[in-house]
């Protein structure tokens, strides 16, 4: 009848803060706390059944099913995020394209070929030379 | 995958774990797909940053770290309840303690989705991971006196949600306040 409702909001956001199961109270944090408990059976009686509600909901909080089979689902998911990674990295890591290496041997073929045919030209331009010069001696 | 430093390997990690890391996800996130989807995105960022954890003990806080984090990083909620709305309310504190099994586990959950997330993430952190006030302000980098008035409100709505009466007609309801007022 003459209780006197509790307005003191840093009392109550102090209680509130105090975890179930675990002694609060004592830390120097909360000595103000204590002490207001200590001085008020009201406040004492409200602290106790808050702490036991606070234990019932935490335990309601844990209480979730686990589905089956999740454990290997994400082991799967963790071994295909580990096969993109090594994926990627043989491909930053792989060597210059092939297309460099086949460049050189075909660029070195063509200056022998360049080489090659001059060398033929020549000896055609010689040949006709002597063959002209032949020619013109059998005449005289 | 072993990590050299802990001698912890990210699927020793998924065996140990798996299953408190999808609880945590599931009051997080609110559903069993969502909370699946966070749960592997845990992993495989953990799996990523596994040099990051210096010692097996450990392992269970950085877990949930990454989920929290990971969790306030994805999300765009849509219409949470105001914040205007969540009151400090001790009035909500039943009379007569309820059985665990009492409590709605449907109830539960959506009265915890209808928290903004930074009500919520808070909330989770008390119950789910025993977290004093001061490791909540340490862990998500805010004031203890936010804290401390952010968890008093969630409180409170949680309690307004399972332990007042549903709304219903008839003649004999009473209403829960009549007795103790004087």
């Amino acid at each position: 009848m003459d209780k006197k409702p509790i307005r003191d909001e840093r009392i109550l956001e102090a209680i509130e803060a105090c975890r179930p199961g675990i002694d609060d109270l004592a830390d120097a944090d909360f000595a103000h706390l204590a002490t207001a408990i200590a001085a008020d059976p009201g406040l004492e009686d409200l602290y106790e059944r808050l702490q036991a509600v606070d234990t019932r909901v935490a335990a309601a909080l844990h209480d979730v099913t686990v589905p089956e089979g999740l454990a290997r689902r994400l082991t799967d998911h963790l071994a295909a995020g580990r096969a993109r990674s090594v994926e990627l990295a043989e491909a930053v890591e792989s060597p210059a394209p092939q297309r460099d290496a086949s460049a050189r041997p075909r660029s070195v073929s063509r200056r022998w070929l360049v080489m090659a045919g001059g060398t033929l030209t020549a000896a055609a331009v010689l040949l006709a030379a002597v063959l002209v010069n032949m020619t013109r001696t059998s005449e005289t | 995958m072993a990590d050299d430093h802990t001698g912890m390997d990210i699927d020793r990690l998924v065996a140990e774990h798996h299953q408190a890391v999808y609880r945590y996800a599931y009051r997080l996130a609110g559903s069993t797909a969502d909370a699946e989807d966070l749960t592997q995105q845990v992993f495989l960022i953990a799996q990523q940053k596994l040099d990051q954890l210096r010692q097996p003990k450990d392992a269970r806080g950085w877990l949930f770290a990454i989920l929290r984090n990971s969790f306030l990083r994805g999300r765009q909620r849509l219409a949470p309840v105001s914040t205007a709305t969540l009151e400090l309310d001790i009035d909500s504190i039943p009379a007569e303690i309820p059985d665990e099994d009492d409590i709605d586990r449907e109830r539960l959950q959506a009265a915890i989705n209808e928290l903004p997330d930074e009500f919520r993430v808070v909330l989770v952190m008390f119950y789910f991971e025993e977290c004093s006030y001061r490791e909540i302000a340490q862990s998500l980098d805010m004031p203890m006196g936010t804290v401390m008035s952010r968890l008093a409100r969630a409180k409170g709505h949680l309690r307004a949600k399972l332990f007042e009466p549903e709304p219903t007609q008839g003649p004999t309801l009473q209403p829960r306040t009549a007795t103790q007022q004087g």
